[in-house]
């Protein structure tokens, strides 16, 4: 965080801090239990705070307040008006372009980073109006109106769920997906397959090896097959069982392994390359 | 040294391999046509977009089937592209012109081979050819801040006779 930063945000807290003294009346009012506007939790978790602006003729809010992780607020986000009465928005200049659209749909305004930008709006009928600032409302940047005595109200916090957005979905294709588990299984299996024959073989190889290595040294030393020699003695040197040269030896597994490596290379190339990469809808020409 | 015969024929096998890959990017440029994204795009002013077809953004006609279209990815949106969708006609070529006004951002049509970072500073040019109609998404592929998962959009691709002049 540069110096810059941290200063905009100590700036950001003293103002969230201000704002938190001049509702003050609004937390005492909470504290004593009064009733405030239910918005069935289209602010929760979003900053900005409560105002009971009734009795108000024109109620003013900050569009870019400190708040949500920048100037990313509505302050005050929640507010309680009478019919009739003007909410003008006022951007701040904070926090990169805002907007004020209506949930609903039935106002918007510009998308502008102006300060002292102002957008209006009078409201004559009674109910709840839910707002949000297009580019900041997954972070919270959202506001709500509260019109009239007829609306549903709560004495404290609101309930309701944490509004959820809609994660982009990837038009992933099942079918090359599909194809590709298939033969990656595939190949899969018989590698493994390929691994435990080897595996095992050697192991048997081993095991005869080394019983008659036993046999002949237990032989030597004059002891029954099968017992236990009573005194341990260095391990004797027993002559290889057999010699080969070089290219007498055939590493077959070892040659499968590396063929079915290349194979799953090659696939995933051509997968790669020219399914997801030449493969999918426009491609860059220029 | 001695090789072994075996290990002669992977070390073979790993030779052609490379030759095959290169010869398929070679393909890809030649035959299909692929084209790396260059610096062509300029630099511009990024805190002022006077003049520059950034101050007004979106989809024009060039002629015949060329169109250009002027795109700023800024936190945490795409204009146009995110509020409204950038729509431009089928049977097209588009050359997109993206630039940024705050910080490093990606553009990227989502499942296709159309990406290409967005800086400052800089205007990101890239061009692309729509024959069929339909919807692609757009995101932005490098984090810039906050509401980064948040930034995408939508290209719609009209039939030709439906399109009225991008999206603005």
């Amino acid at each position: 965080m540069t110096g810059i930063r941290r200063r905009a945000v100590l700036r950001g807290g003293a103002a969230a801090i201000g704002a938190a003294g001049i509702a003050g009346n609004t937390a005492a009012q909470d504290s004593q239990g009064a009733a405030r506007p239910d918005f069935g939790g289209w602010l929760d978790g979003s900053d900005g705070g409560y105002l009971d602006a009734r009795g108000q003729d024109e109620v003013r809010v900050d569009v870019g307040a400190a708040g949500n992780g920048d100037y990313y607020a509505f302050r005050p986000a929640g507010i309680w008006i009478d019919p009739g009465t003007t909410v003008v928005w006022e951007w701040t200049g904070q926090g990169g372009q805002h907007n004020v659209v209506d949930e609903a749909g039935n106002f918007e305004s510009d998308l502008t980073a102006e300060e002292g930008f102002t957008f209006e709006r009078t409201f004559e009928d009674g109910g709840i109006t839910e707002y949000y600032c297009a580019p900041h409302r997954a972070l919270g940047m959202k506001g709500a109106v509260a019109v009239g005595e007829d609306v549903p109200t709560v004495t404290a916090g609101g309930g309701g769920g944490q509004p959820t957005r809609e994660p982009y979905q990837f038009a992933g294709d099942t079918f090359q997906q599909t194809i590709a588990a298939v033969i990656f299984g595939a190949l899969g299996l018989g590698a493994a397959a390929l691994l435990a024959a080897e595996g095992y073989a050697t192991y048997r190889d081993r095991s005869a090896d080394a019983e008659a290595a036993a046999a002949e040294a237990a032989a030597e030393a004059g002891v029954e097959p099968g017992t236990v020699p009573e005194t341990t003695e260095e391990a004797t040197e027993t002559e290889p069982v057999q010699t080969i040269e070089h290219d007498d030896y055939d590493p077959f597994g070892t040659a499968t392994m590396i063929v079915v490596y290349f194979l799953i290379i090659a696939l995933m190339w051509v997968f790669m390359y020219f399914v997801e990469f030449l493969g999918n809808g426009p491609t860059v020409i220029g | 040294m001695e090789i072994h015969r075996f290990e002669k024929f992977w070390l073979v096998a790993s030779l052609v391999l490379i030759v095959g890959f290169i010869a398929t990017i070679t393909y890809g440029s030649v035959a299909a046509g692929v084209t790396m994204v260059s610096d062509t795009g300029g630099t511009i002013q990024p805190d002022s977009f006077e003049n520059t077809g950034f101050d007004d953004p979106g989809v024009r006609h060039i002629e015949g089937d060329r169109y250009e279209a002027y795109v700023v990815a800024q936190q945490f949106f795409f204009n146009p592209g995110s509020s409204e969708p950038i729509r431009v006609p089928a049977g097209s070529t588009v050359t997109f012109y993206v630039t940024s006004a705050d910080v490093i951002h990606g553009f990227q049509i989502v499942d296709t081979n159309v990406n290409v970072m967005v800086i400052p500073g800089q205007v990101s040019k890239i061009t692309v050819r729509f024959e069929e109609p339909g919807e692609y998404g757009i995101l932005c592929n490098e984090y810039c801040g906050a509401g980064h998962h948040t930034m995408e959009g939508q290209i719609v691709v009209v039939p030709e006779d439906e399109w009225e002049g991008g999206s603005q």
